[in-house]
């Protein structure tokens, strides 16, 4: 459909004594998110490091626009490209604010045009500028620090974001929350991402491609509904795990089952119906009914106000159509 | 950590011991001594001396000395609230004017009632109280300072600047002295020699100090960025540090006058075996281990996370020495900038031993004339201007460490 942004083409890197990746080839295409993932030492995170060439390839090319990534110095080409890390590597001297302007001041903006971006970046991490600004990174909890992070890499608006395990040091309550937040800000920001982690529930629930990695080859490339229900091999299929039913119930937003309803007559005074927002998914809508009684839930939009319902009836009738995909695959 | 006022401190131990020190002085030790000339052993003089107090009917002498100390010994042995730290500096502070002020009148009323003979000199019990006393001050000025309420602070150094305008007065007004310390210390600085003493030995130790900075700093970065060259120059530094500084400074006196022969005309400018040129090149030598060691810990101390987010976003390898190595490591290296500095103010002292000047020069010609005076001479000024780099640096540094890295992890704010 789109032209592809990022072309690994037959990409090599070898240390002294192993290969870490192993003739990679992949298109990741304009505004899409793309998961690398495999088990600790697959090359995903040195893959994800030549495209920005922290890492240079033996052999092999990397086009980034249709342009090899080595045809200008490597600092140029890393201020056009953002980059999390799990670490997160805010600097502790600096305020939040020069922290998130340091890219814009390399790049030698006015200060005025610094602060504006700097208070929109911060609104946009669901961080209060005029709290937040001036404060500085030991002030932060883990999970704030790496809303900075993100920030900070979007300041010089940059294409291309690579995250390298960017929440994989958080709590899981924070983890989930800043997955949200990044399919949030991904949908007003539309950049390619290229995303690493070892956690399948993140890689389904951010990607539009995953890439599975082992052994610096690459095993499959594809949407993560083909990943659960067309495993490549068993190695694909045993890295998904059991539950590829829930997982699935993971892709389906609520939006696209729910049935739109009035919440007056179909709300009996004796219960109180169970809610997921908009933005869930079926697996919580499946979470919130079992914790009802598997009664209906109601769905409902930012203000609070129901927007729609997920029947029990419907609810079920998804289920069924998995299992039999799952038996029959 | 910050005690509340009204909480029970520990004993004071400090104070007790200057406290004790100073009735155990005042009451056994030799307060004022008395001889032809400096080099006689002369006749002692003790507080309890019936003679000595009579020289001075008008004061109320003992209890001048032995009171404050009485006092401070009961404040530190309650364990007091944080307010007695005022208690025990006005102690401390009142018993060093005490001690000073009533040992220049004995000395002014023997000499004028010809008890005391021509040359007469501070005792060792003397010393000992002035000592005692200073621990008093000092000990109530620890306690005050961990008390949110003496926010006063400027009021500590009352004493200090009346000690140091007395003792100017002294020195440069007063009429020449029959005490033979003082006698020494007038005429020094009337003809101006402790001026010029004292700016040899600034500029000494500022000269090799900031040579050692821009050397170790750079081998620093260096060793930051090789790993043997950090293991090389911090091998040799630490080698050199062993040292004796005598074998340092005479081991350099033979390749100085070795290029001063070859190329005469470095005579010129002072460069030979002998003078600065020799003592300042084993100064700076001296004074490369804490700024080596301290520079290269500093920048390997920066989180391997901030080195990889700042090549990630595109800083060159200058920006990311500049912007975030050198601004996380500073306070690192300005601890170990401080430490040179205070270590070379010290060893500049020895400079004279090859005739490289400064404070130096009296110290080693009290010792050929058996002279405590003289050795006095070039030992307090040298001791004073160290702690005055000391604290000159301390402040410089916590002014200069970046606020965002006072705070420790995790604190909110």
């Amino acid at each position: 459909m789109s032209q592809p942004i990022i072309v690994f083409d037959g990409v090599t890197k070898t240390y002294a004594a192993k290969t870490a990746v192993d003739n990679l080839n992949l298109e990741i295409n304009h505004g899409q998110t793309c998961v690398f993932i495999g088990p600790s030492g697959c090359g995903k995170t040195t893959s994800l490091r030549m495209i920005n060439r922290l890492v240079e390839p033996t052999s092999g090319r990397i086009l980034i626009d249709g342009k090899p990534n080595d045809s200008a110095r490597p600092e140029e080409l890393r201020r056009q490209i953002g980059y999390v890390i799990q670490g997160v590597g805010l600097f502790d001297h600096l305020t939040v604010a020069q922290n998130v302007g340091i890219v814009p001041r390399l790049l030698g903006w006015p200060k005025q045009r610094i602060d504006e971006r700097v208070d929109e970046l911060l609104t946009l991490v669901g961080l209060d500028p005029a709290v937040n600004r001036n404060k500085f990174p030991r002030q932060l909890s883990g999970g704030e620090q790496q809303r900075v992070g993100v920030a900070r890499a979007l300041a010089a608006d940059p294409p291309i974001l690579l995250m390298d395990e960017p929440f994989g040091a958080l709590d899981p309550i924070t983890r989930e929350r800043l997955q949200d937040e990044l399919i949030r800000i991904q949908q007003v920001v539309k950049k390619t991402i290229v995303f690493v982690t070892h956690d399948i529930h993140e890689a389904i629930k951010l990607a539009d491609r995953i890439a599975i990695m082992r052994n610096g080859r690459l095993v499959q490339y594809d949407t993560p509904e083909a990943i659960l229900w067309r495993p490549a091999d068993e190695f694909v299929q045993e890295f998904v795990g059991t539950d590829r039913v829930l997982k699935a119930l993971g892709l389906i937003p609520v939006w696209s089952v729910m049935e739109p309803g009035e919440p007056g007559p179909k709300w009996p005074g004796d219960w109180t119906a169970s809610t997921v927002p908009v933005a869930a998914t079926l697996r919580d809508a499946l979470s919130a009914a079992i914790a009802n009684g598997m009664r209906d839930t109601a769905v409902v939009d930012e203000r609070g106000a129901v927007a729609g319902w997920i029947r029990r009836e419907r609810l079920l009738t998804v289920l069924e159509d998995l299992q039999s995909r799952e038996v029959a695959s | 950590m910050i005690s509340r006022p009204d909480a029970r401190e520990p004993r004071s131990q400090l104070a007790i011991v200057g406290a004790a020190a100073t009735l155990g002085a005042a009451a056994g030790l030799p307060w004022i001594q008395s001889a032809p000339n400096p080099l006689a052993l002369g006749s002692r003089f003790l507080v309890r001396n019936a003679n000595l107090l009579s020289l001075i009917r008008d004061w109320p002498f003992a209890a001048l000395i032995i009171v404050p100390a009485v006092v401070a010994l009961i404040v530190a042995c309650r364990r007091s609230p944080a307010r007695a730290g005022w208690g025990l500096w006005t102690a401390g502070s009142l018993g060093l004017l005490a001690v000073w002020a009533t040992s220049e009148s004995i000395i002014a009323a023997g000499q004028a009632s010809g008890t005391l003979a021509r040359v007469a000199l501070w005792g060792s019990g003397l010393w000992i109280a002035l000592i005692g006393y200073g621990l008093i001050a000092y000990a109530g000025v620890l306690r005050l300072r961990r008390s949110p309420a003496a926010n006063s602070q400027w009021l500590l150094l009352l004493p200090i600047v009346a000690i140091a305008a007395h003792a100017a007065w002294l020195i440069f007004y007063s009429e020449p002295a029959g005490n033979w310390l003082l006698q020494v210390f007038q005429q020094e600085a009337r003809t101006g020699g402790i001026q010029r003493r004292i700016g040899e030995h600034l500029w000494l130790s500022a000269i090799s100090t900031a040579l050692s900075i821009l050397i170790g700093i750079a081998l620093g970065i260096w060793g930051y960025h090789r790993e043997r060259v950090a293991r090389a120059s911090l091998y040799v530094a630490g080698v050199i540090l062993t040292l004796p500084s005598l074998a340092l400074f005479g081991m350099l006196m033979e390749p100085f006058s070795a290029l001063a022969r070859a190329f005469p005309v470095l005579r010129d400018y002072g460069i030979g075996g002998l003078g600065p040129a020799p003592a300042i090149t084993g100064l700076t030598l001296y004074g490369l281990l804490p700024v080596i060691r301290n520079t290269y810990t500093g920048l390997k101390g920066v989180s391997a996370a901030q080195v990889d987010a700042a090549r990630g976003m595109g800083m060159t390898g200058r920006q990311l020495m500049f912007l975030v190595l050198i601004p996380h490591a500073l306070p690192v290296i300005l601890a170990g900038i401080r430490q040179t500095a205070v270590m070379l103010t010290g060893i500049a002292a020895l400079a004279q031993l090859i005739g490289g000047g400064g404070l130096g020069y009296y110290i080693l010609m009290g010792i050929n004339r058996a002279s405590i005076a003289h050795i006095l001479l070039g030992a307090v000024p040298a001791v004073l201007v160290a702690v005055a780099v000391d604290l000159a640096l301390d402040w410089l540094g916590r002014r200069l460490t970046p606020k965002g890295l006072r705070l420790s992890k995790g604190v909110s704010a």
